[in-house]
């Protein structure tokens, strides 16, 4: 079940490379920002179901909310000359690090129960 | 149990939506990223060539003021030599002193200074020729030497255009758009200055139907810029360093 949407990441990717959109190059770092928070949200959301409380509206709610706010951090940013863009990359950098914690620690003590039981 | 495998669908259903977008997303800042990485590895590739071109200029405009720094050494070396030939030999009689200075100003070794005339011809820049010949209208080496010939008839003693001696031996040719004189090139405006009386000089070439008229009034054809010759009680005029042709100095 799990290469379903790794297969959905490449086929992204691929869609992404095969037509020819192009976001114009002064949005260029409003886009970065809203991968980064599009990355923390996908990996909030692996942590939510190994965790056994995931929530599917939550999620996307969540994934288009958090990538459209940090775009639009970054845009209110540019405008007022404050690197807001510079707090949108520590807060999603620290959840991402804090989810990818997490779910190693999740996996590490599944592989440990399931070494006990069996 | 229905429910959850109802949940793990809708699990997977929104992670793979969401990995698409994100996939899109990263694949489009990736493109992004290249096309700036492409124009800014174009930069250097053009930076060479300018930079190489100022690197020649720089080095250009070293060996320029190099060259006018020996230039000045070089006029500073030739005034003292041309002060050393006025110091004839003091052991000398003075007859032969007086003999010797005198050919030497007659071939334009010695730098004379005196009362005389000085006068600047130039090319016609006011009008410009729609109907008539250009050549008309520009200075050519056969209007130097009229005007020099006539000096000399005019009892100059010494010329000199644009600072350059009008010795016995002087020719003044036309080099294309420049004149060479003294085998140095010499441009627009010629500034001439003679020694000599200067009223018989004023009356020679500003007469009725004389050199100025001839090159000056549109009646005789050309065009020329000539201001009328000033009298000056004090001109100097430098002495020959050159070659004369066949020997050497």
């Amino acid at each position: 079940m799990i290469w379903i949407p790794v297969i959905g990441l490449v086929l992204g990717v691929l869609l992404g490379f095969s037509f020819n959109l192009y976001i114009p190059l002064q949005y260029s770092s409003y886009l970065s920002i809203a991968i980064l928070a599009a990355l923390d949200t996908v990996f909030g959301g692996i942590r939510a179901s190994l965790e056994k409380h995931f929530d599917s509206s939550v999620f996307i709610s969540g994934f288009f909310f958090n990538t459209l706010l940090a775009a639009l951090l970054a845009f209110i940013g540019v405008q007022l000359g404050v690197d807001l863009y510079l707090a949108a990359v520590f807060a999603f950098g620290v959840r991402l690090f804090n989810n990818l914690a997490s779910i190693r620690r999740l996996i590490v003590n599944r592989s440990r129960h399931s070494e006990k039981n069996s | 149990m229905p429910i959850k495998t109802d949940k793990r669908l809708r699990l997977t259903v929104s992670l793979t939506m969401i990995s698409v977008i994100l996939g899109l997303m990263l694949s489009m800042q990736y493109k992004n990223m290249r096309v700036t990485a492409e124009s800014q590895a174009k930069l250097p590739q053009i930076d060479p060539k300018a930079q190489y071109t100022a690197e020649q200029l720089g080095r250009i405009k070293d060996e320029n003021q190099g060259l006018e720094e020996s230039i000045e050494k070089l006029n500073k070396e030739l005034h003292s030599l041309e002060k050393l030939a006025g110091n004839v030999d003091q052991n000398l009689a003075p007859e032969i002193r007086d003999e010797l200075t005198k050919y030497k100003i007659m071939s334009g070794l010695l730098a004379v200074k005196g009362p005389g005339i000085t006068f600047t011809v130039d090319d016609n820049k006011k009008d410009t020729p729609t109907d008539k010949d250009v050549l008309l209208y520009i200075t050519h080496d056969s209007d130097l030497r009229m005007l020099v010939n006539e000096l000399f008839i005019a009892g100059a003693e010494a010329v000199s255009i644009n600072g350059q001696r009008i010795t016995t031996t002087t020719g003044i040719i036309c080099i294309g758009t420049v004149v060479k004189i003294n085998n140095q090139r010499v441009a627009t405006p010629f500034v001439l200055n003679a020694i000599g009386d200067p009223k018989n000089m004023i009356n020679a070439l500003e007469t009725r139907g004389g050199v100025i008229e001839l090159l000056t009034r549109p009646e005789n054809g050309r065009y020329l810029t000539i201001t009328p010759p000033k009298q000056s009680p004090s001109i100097t005029i430098p002495g020959y360093a050159g070659d004369f042709n066949g020997m050497k100095k």
